[in-house]
């Protein structure tokens, strides 16, 4: 679990997105997506290319107008009163976008003038500690330290609600080890509800305690991490009397089997519901042997669901 | 407002090179100035000469090059979320970039001006200043919704330049339907035309500076990081009040020219000679001498067509034949090659006239045109060139080059027996000889120029001539220095056949009437002489005491003259009162028609016009209020009609025609 984890039940959702519809054109790119994050949490949203995370950002921050639904940020819809919506909300955007010609110094400066609750003092300690140049223009950083940049701009405001979209995309593997401690040390007694879109899934893991993913335009997954990694196993077993390869996972008649594949020791498959009883259950059928069950990493889940996606899109 | 500060700060620091190099640039005059000779021009010349050159030529760069990246390439390079990504409100994003890029725009063409304006080498003109001002920032914001347009590459594309040919269209028709029309009547030149046109000029800039900033504001508003979205929130911003403008334009305009004969304010009444058809010229009530319109009329029947644009006023611009059948006029377009100067002929016994017109191209504006009797030829003075065609083909059938100077015509007709009569003032050796009035005749058949007779003016210095029915007779007022003689002449030798009147100050007013008779008007007493033109005994009116009149009348009925009066307080320019007396030439009678005497009394519409109209008919009983009403008297005089209603709807016939023995 992450550490100084301040999830809270009660209180109204920082984030609450109802029934979102996007649409480009005659292409539905997200439909019927109902997500509520809670105060306090670290909520990851996963996706491949294209699945419409981005866009769900943008719908959040108000910047694009869903076709149907509302987003709501603090209780505040977010393209009806954008600026009410993001007054306690900080960003990190995919793509840095800080004016090319500013330095770090000026940009302390100019968003100190734009956000309400701008700490000065943070963002100097956050150069310093990043070891990011003060006086370099922001076109002429690197990736990770336009990253990193963009990642103090965000916190020095103090923001209730942290939005990170994609923030490590790009990154090498220290700058992206910085970034993501850096956040973890954001979070605590006090600290901002975090908003992740990333497909850097071993970092979340460590400080995500919800997730959500998104396949085909609809969120597939919306809940605790601890329970997502309860219920996705990997199952193997073997078969004692081999029959038609066919048959084999038709002793997975409980389970909801994302993928089944067929070794030559037996059988391998991911499943989404699994409980001990289910397990039991098979255990018992007389002709499964050794089954055993492992824990999957996010990562293994998500290519489990993707996989699912992918099947989908082939068929 | 912090926030509009800061990023309108944020833009003109990003761009301060441009401002920079505007300043750089502004030295650049001085430094030519100082450094070459120039032959034939002075240092303060080249100061401003190559200040204003660089200044234009910054004045388009810069704000094309600013407008197109103000929000265009921040949004196609998605750095405009760095603003929508923090709680700032889209009008501080929009007043803050638009505010810094007008900023360095401006600073830009001024800093370039700077140098040569402190050297007291540039122009201290306010449209100039102004024009600095004002074009950089109309460009600035062109740009951008150029550039927004191009980088979107949405379909919107092709609903802005639907509406940009609609619009375009629209703005066009509206202009030139406005043009031709307040171009009629020679008002063109018209004072209040040209402030209509700069306020209507400054309203449709005002309009595109709105659309422009409304479209812009949109753009950053609903559009806010969706460069597709931003750019169809300014289409439809800019295009919404842009088309509004354009329509209510075309409405507006469709509106102001658009006049029946009883909506006018009639101020301009010529008739033909039979009296039958009436050019009337005049406006819609509340545009006096602003928006006229011509409508040729039969006051009898009420049938009237009406002449767009507007016909001018004096005899050069229309005519109706004698007997009424066909009218000829000139059309003016202003927007058109060579003024667009046509000749309209109609056939008034048609239908329907206008749908039958011919249209003959002329080359200059005349100053007379007169038909033939029966309308089929047309006589055209055009400076000193004099021109015959046929009404029907537009062919010349004859053309010569007046003997007169050209303002030295005082009568071109034709005869009844088709032939030119010219009537032209030719001076003296010595300017005591006074002056000659010739009469030359132009032979169709043969083209020639035959002189017919001379109508001497020893001592004088202004001769007037009016022409008697068939053209047997013509009256001459001849002034000098201090005296005028009034005599009667052969309408075609010129001889003279006696003297009518000699004195001292302005002569009278004269004008022919039925029966051979002449009406003189001594204006000082107020006495209406009637001489027989071949002789006779003389009947003497005298009209009321207390009262100016103005010329003998009208004959509106054989034997009954309308004689207009004024009723001025010592001193005053301003009339007390004006109305009509009924004159009865048999009984010497006379009988106030109109009202007590207020403002609003009737005159006689052709009060003025010095031609005779055929007595009784039609034209001779119009009659016309201060504001412009106008009616038709019945026969007898003694009822009336109403043709037009006149400025703020006066009931000519309540205050004007009340009939008073």
């Amino acid at each position: 679990m992450k550490p100084g984890s301040n999830h809270q039940e009660r209180g109204p959702n920082p984030i609450a997105i109802d029934g979102l519809l996007v649409r480009y054109g005659r292409r539905t790119v997200l439909s019927g997506i109902d997500l509520h994050v809670q105060k306090g949490s670290v909520t990851a949203l996963l996706g491949r290319n294209g699945s419409g995370k981005t866009s769900l950002v943008r719908c959040l921050l108000g910047q694009q107008k869903p076709e149907a639904g509302t987003c709501r940020i603090l209780g505040t819809d977010s393209w009806k009163d954008r600026t009410k919506a993001l007054g306690r909300v900080a960003v990190v955007p995919e793509e840095p976008d800080a004016p090319p010609e500013m330095n770090a110094l000026q940009l302390g400066r100019f968003s100190g003038r734009l956000c309400p609750g701008w700490d000065h003092g943070a963002f100097a300690a956050r150069l310093r500690q990043f070891q990011l140049p003060s006086n370099t223009a922001f076109q002429k950083l690197s990736r990770g330290q336009k990253a990193l940049l963009m990642l103090a701009l965000a916190l020095s405001s103090r923001p209730s609600v942290l939005i990170l979209d994609d923030p490590s995309l790009g990154l090498d593997a220290v700058a992206r080890q910085v970034l993501f401690e850096e956040v973890l040390g954001s979070l605590g007694e006090g600290g901002p509800t975090v908003f992740i879109t990333t497909h850097d899934l071993d970092a979340l893991e460590t400080i995500a305690d919800r997730v959500a993913v998104l396949t085909g335009g609809k969120l597939a997954l919306s809940e605790e991490m601890e329970s997502v990694k309860n219920r996705f196993r990997k199952l193997t077993y073997g078969l004692e009397r081999p029959e038609d390869p066919a048959d084999a996972g038709q002793e997975l008649d409980g389970f909801d089997a994302l993928s089944v594949k067929v070794r030559g020791w037996g059988v391998e498959a991911v499943v989404s519901n699994f409980t001990e009883e289910r397990f039991s259950r098979l255990l018992a059928l007389p002709h499964v042997v050794d089954a055993e069950t492992h824990a999957l990493s996010l990562r293994q889940v998500f290519i489990a669901l993707a996989g699912e996606e992918r099947k989908e899109d082939q068929q | 407002m912090k926030a509009v500060l800061a990023i309108a700060a944020r833009e003109v620091s990003s761009r301060r090179f441009v401002v920079l190099a505007g300043s750089a640039l502004g030295i650049v005059p001085l430094v030519l100035s100082w450094l070459t000779p120039w032959p034939g021009i002075t240092p303060a010349e080249v100061r401003a000469g190559a200040s204003l050159l660089i200044a234009g030529v910054l004045a388009l760069a810069v704000p094309v090059m600013t407008g197109s990246s103000v929000f265009g390439s921040d949004l196609s390079e998605r750095r405009i979320g760095f603003y929508f990504a923090r709680p700032v409100p889209a009008f501080s994003i929009w007043a803050g970039k638009v505010g810094g890029g007008l900023v360095v725009v401006h600073a830009a063409v001024l800093a370039s001006l700077l140098p040569a304006w402190l050297a007291g080498s540039l122009f201290r003109d306010f449209w100039m200043l102004l024009a600095i001002l004002t074009a950089p920032g109309l460009l600035f914001l062109i740009a951008n919704a150029v550039s927004t347009s191009v980088r979107s590459r949405s379909p919107w594309i092709a609903v802005d330049f639907t509406a940009g040919l609609i619009t375009s269209g629209l703005l066009w028709l509206a202009f030139r339907r406005t043009v031709l029309q307040l171009s009629g009547a020679g008002n063109l030149g018209n004072t209040r035309v040209t402030t209509f046109f700069q306020i209507a000029a400054g309203t449709a800039f005002a309009v595109l500076v709105l659309a422009l900033l409304a479209g812009s504001y949109l753009q950053t508003a609903s559009g806010r990081v969706d460069l597709a979205r931003a750019h169809r929130s300014h289409s439809i911003g800019f295009w919404g009040l842009v088309l509004t403008f354009s329509l209510f334009a075309d409405v507006s305009t469709r509106w102001l020219v658009n006049a029946s004969v009883d909506s006018l304010a009639a101020y301009w009444v010529r008739p033909g000679p039979s009296g039958t058809w009436v050019w009337v010229t005049g406006s819609l009530p509340g545009l006096r001498s602003f928006v006229p319109h011509t409508f040729l009329i039969e006051p009898e029947s009420g049938r009237n067509l009406e002449i767009r644009p507007a016909v001018f006023p004096w005899s050069g611009a229309s005519a109706i034949s004698v007997g009424g059948d066909r009218a000829v006029w000139v059309k003016v377009d202003p927007l058109t090659k060579s003024r667009g100067l046509e000749l309209v002929a109609v056939d008034l016994t048609s239908p329907d006239p206008l749908s039958g017109a011919r249209r003959f191209p002329l080359s200059g504006f005349p100053t007379r045109l007169v038909l033939s009797r029966d309308g089929a030829l047309a006589a055209l003075q055009v400076d000193e060139t004099i021109q015959v065609l046929e009404s029907a083909s537009g062919k010349i059938v004859g053309s010569f080059r007046s003997p007169f100077q050209k303002r030295s015509i005082h009568h071109i007709f034709f005869t009844d027996d088709g032939v030119l009569r010219l009537f032209g003032e030719t001076q003296g050796h010595e300017p005591s000889a006074g002056l000659d009035v010739e009469i030359l005749d132009f032979d169709l058949r043969s083209r020639s120029l035959v002189k017919r007779g001379v109508v001497h003016a020893p001592d004088a210095r202004e001769v007037w001539l009016t022409l008697g029915p068939g053209e047997t007779h013509v009256v001459l007022r001849a002034r000098g220095l201090d005296r005028y003689e009034v005599s009667l002449h052969d309408g075609v030798t010129g001889s003279s056949l006696r003297s009518l009147a000699r004195g001292e100050g302005r002569p009278p007013a004269v004008r022919f009437f039925s029966g051979d008779r002449l009406a003189l008007l001594e204006r000082g007493s107020g006495t209406l002489r009637i001489l027989p033109l071949l002789g006779g005994t003389e009947q003497r009116i005298t009209l009321r005491e207390g009262r100016s009149f103005l010329t003998p009348g009208v004959e509106a009925r054989p034997g009954a003259l309308l004689c207009p009066w004024v009723k001025r307080r010592e001193g005053s320019p301003v009339p007390e009162g004006v109305g009509t007396v009924e004159v009865d030439l048999a009984t010497g009678n006379l009988r106030d028609l109109g009202g007590p005497g207020g403002l609003e009394g009737a005159l006689p519409a052709l009060q003025f016009h010095s031609d005779m109209v055929a007595p009784g008919s039609p034209a001779t009983r119009l009659i016309q209020s201060r504001l412009g009403g106008l009616g038709l008297l019945t026969p007898d005089l003694r009822g009336e009609k109403r043709v037009c209603r006149g400025e703020e709807g006066v009931d000519t016939q309540k205050s004007s025609l009340t009939m008073n023995d």
